[in-house]
């Protein structure tokens, strides 16, 4: 174009030609208007293909499967989300996966050794989470370590913890409780018959995220201490306070899920949550969060886990090993990264 | 002097500045009437940095004292400078390019585009909006789209926003460092526009720059910073834009030739 770069921004848009009229114009918009548009439409065509290829006796859509995958985008997008909100932040907390096995191990492990109630230790463990998430924080904001070794330690340390304690054992819970209904109940009859009450929480979550982000000081604090952290200090901006309140919230979320979890299957293994501290970093990033911070979206991660939660069902389903798994997720990370860049054409290029 | 007061905005009397050994500032005065733009001009460690910073409240000066509409002030923090009126905006501008025009012009002073109840407390976007648009075309810019992301503005573009968001928040003094340093002559222009419109509002504005020719056009009067110390004051029109240039770099015995600085 032979606009002048310094010609105001409205005389720039006005002389711009009109290429492909309105309707395109509007499309693009939102098309590139927001983070998790790539993941939205990836989440489609990729529901399509499981559906079409999947075999009909045992079919991608049957509500068993689509219920089952559910609950793995419920468990996976709790956790995805909150470290989605650290990203943008400018943080990440790969101590997700221990804290969420180790925190959701000691409710079983509690009950069992010490003969606390199912409520007494569901409440020991929250406070162990927000500690841990705290540690991260106070050590990330003091040392100005990177966080991603500083959490790298915590994710060892953590699982060494567990595996220390438990022995490498699964801890079983047998008794029925009020708890679990609220977290994991199966809907035993009606329209929603077999699905999991966790999809509420996570949609919850990601409500509540969300708006925290997209509508509230808090949320403006997020964009700016990730995206240009001097900047946010000279307004004032309080950046530990900010990275500590989200490390404890990551720690909060993976507990949460692992509490779906000890519902859903009755027993916590030493090994509960491992790797999810990068299916969590990858789903944030499949939908469109910035590895350097500043930029993301709650609703695109939730997306991701989607996406993620899909491929492992729909390989299963379509009777491929599930070694396949990580090579199918490492394609589609790689994909939907290229996805975004093409989207985010009109994107600022930092 | 334009003054609209009865007295001028700033006076600094003698203001000297050490570190260690190292002499920053000697002896500095200046006055700043009201709704005044001064042209602060001065070689590279002619002490532009440290002046602002005492300005600012970073930190207080050794000797010498600051009047403040009259009054003998000490800012001890860049909130307690911020709250008698002054705003600064920085060589690097302190903005979020990733983030929207919108969200850049309330960053930390994000109760003024809220609404809600006590600690519920919410972004109301349409108000958010509205306020952005206004704060940047109250100094002559015009925006498409609030929620657009700065890094899509020109150099120029930028610097106007970081002086629309200081000015929206009323201060009586304005300290822009360097604002067109880095920019092409048609972007130094729209910055000036931005100047001019400020000073319209009645702000007084301080204008660092090592370049005269940028701040010539819009300042009222200059002082010129050499070595620690102000070593001229004077209206514009009194010397041309060659000479004043001339003064900066040649310094304190140029000075003495013109008649500056003999009754001390």
């Amino acid at each position: 174009m032979a606009l002048d770069e310094q010609a105001p921004l409205a005389e720039r848009e006005a002389a711009r030609p009109a290429r492909g009229g309105r309707w395109w114009t509007a499309t693009r918009g939102l098309l590139t208007g927001r983070p998790e548009t790539g993941a939205l439409f990836g989440a489609a065509v990729m529901f399509v293909i499981f559906a079409f290829i999947a075999p009909s006796s045992d079919t991608f859509t049957s509500r068993i499967a689509l219920s089952g995958l559910l609950s793995i985008t419920a468990e996976l997008g709790i956790v995805a989300m909150a470290v989605t909100l650290l990203m943008i932040a400018g943080h990440f907390d790969l101590s997700v996966g221990s804290v969420l096995g180790f925190s959701s191990f000691i409710v079983p492990y509690l009950m069992l050794e010490y003969g606390y109630s199912i409520w007494v230790a569901a409440l020991i463990a929250v406070g162990v989470a927000i500690s841990i998430g705290l540690i991260n924080g106070m050590l990330v904001v003091t040392t100005r370590i990177p966080s991603f070794i500083v959490t790298l330690g915590t994710l060892l340390i953590w699982r060494g913890v567990l595996l220390g304690i438990s022995g490498g054992e699964p801890a079983h819970v047998e008794q029925e409780s009020i708890l679990f209904k609220i977290f994991s109940y199966r809907i035993e009859s009606g329209p929603f018959r077999g699905y999991q009450v966790s999809v509420l929480w996570f949609i919850g979550v990601m409500v509540v995220l969300t708006f925290v982000l997209l509508r509230t000081r808090f949320g403006n604090w997020i964009f700016a201490s990730g995206g240009n952290e001097r900047s946010a200090r000279s307004m004032g901006v309080p950046a530990d306070r900010v990275w500590l309140v989200l490390f404890v919230l990551t720690a909060i979320a993976a507990f949460l899920s692992g509490l779906i979890q000890v519902g859903r299957f009755n027993v916590v293994e030493a090994t509960r949550g491992q790797g999810y501290e990068l299916q969590a970093i990858a789903a944030a990033v499949i939908g469109g969060a910035r590895l350097n911070g500043g930029y993301g979206s709650v609703v695109g991660a939730g997306l991701g886990a989607l996406m993620i939660a899909m491929i492992q069902q729909g390989l299963v389903l379509s009777g491929i090993a599930s070694y396949w798994l990580q090579v199918a997720v490492g394609a589609l990370i790689i994909g939907a990264v290229i996805v975004n860049q093409v989207l985010g054409r009109s994107r600022p290029q930092i | 002097m334009s003054t609209n007061g009865d007295r001028p905005l700033v006076e600094a009397k003698g203001i000297a500045k050490n570190f260690g050994r190292i002499e920053a500032l000697r002896k500095v005065d200046f006055t700043l009437g009201r709704a005044e733009v001064l042209g602060l001009l001065g070689d590279n460690g002619a002490g532009k940095s440290t002046l602002i910073k005492i300005l600012t409240g970073l930190f207080p000066p050794d000797k010498g004292e600051i009047q403040w509409e009259g009054e003998t002030v000490h800012f001890h923090s860049p909130r307690d400078a911020y709250e008698k009126g002054v705003a600064t905006v920085y060589q690097d501008l302190a903005i979020v390019d990733l983030m929207a025009i919108y969200r850049n012009v309330f960053l930390g002073r994000e109760e003024a585009i809220t609404k809600g109840l006590g600690p519920f407390r919410w972004i109301d976007r349409k108000k958010a909006h509205e306020q952005a648009r206004k704060a940047i075309s109250d100094i002559g810019i015009d925006i498409r789209d609030p929620e657009e992301a700065l890094a899509r503005m020109s150099g120029g573009e930028r610097q106007s926003i970081a002086i629309a968001r200081a000015a929206y928040f009323n201060p009586k003094l304005l300290i822009l460092d360097e604002p067109t340093s880095a920019l092409s002559l048609r972007q130094t222009e729209r910055v000036l526009k931005s100047v001019d419109e400020a000073r319209n509002k009645g702000i007084s504005i301080i204008f660092i720059t090592h370049n005269v020719y940028h701040v010539y056009p819009i300042a009222d009067r200059f002082v010129i910073l050499s070595h620690g110390e102000s070593i001229a004051e004077f209206p514009k029109g009194k010397h041309s834009r060659d000479e004043v240039a001339e003064l900066i770099v040649t310094g304190k015995e140029h000075a003495r030739k013109l008649g500056y600085g003999t009754e001390s």
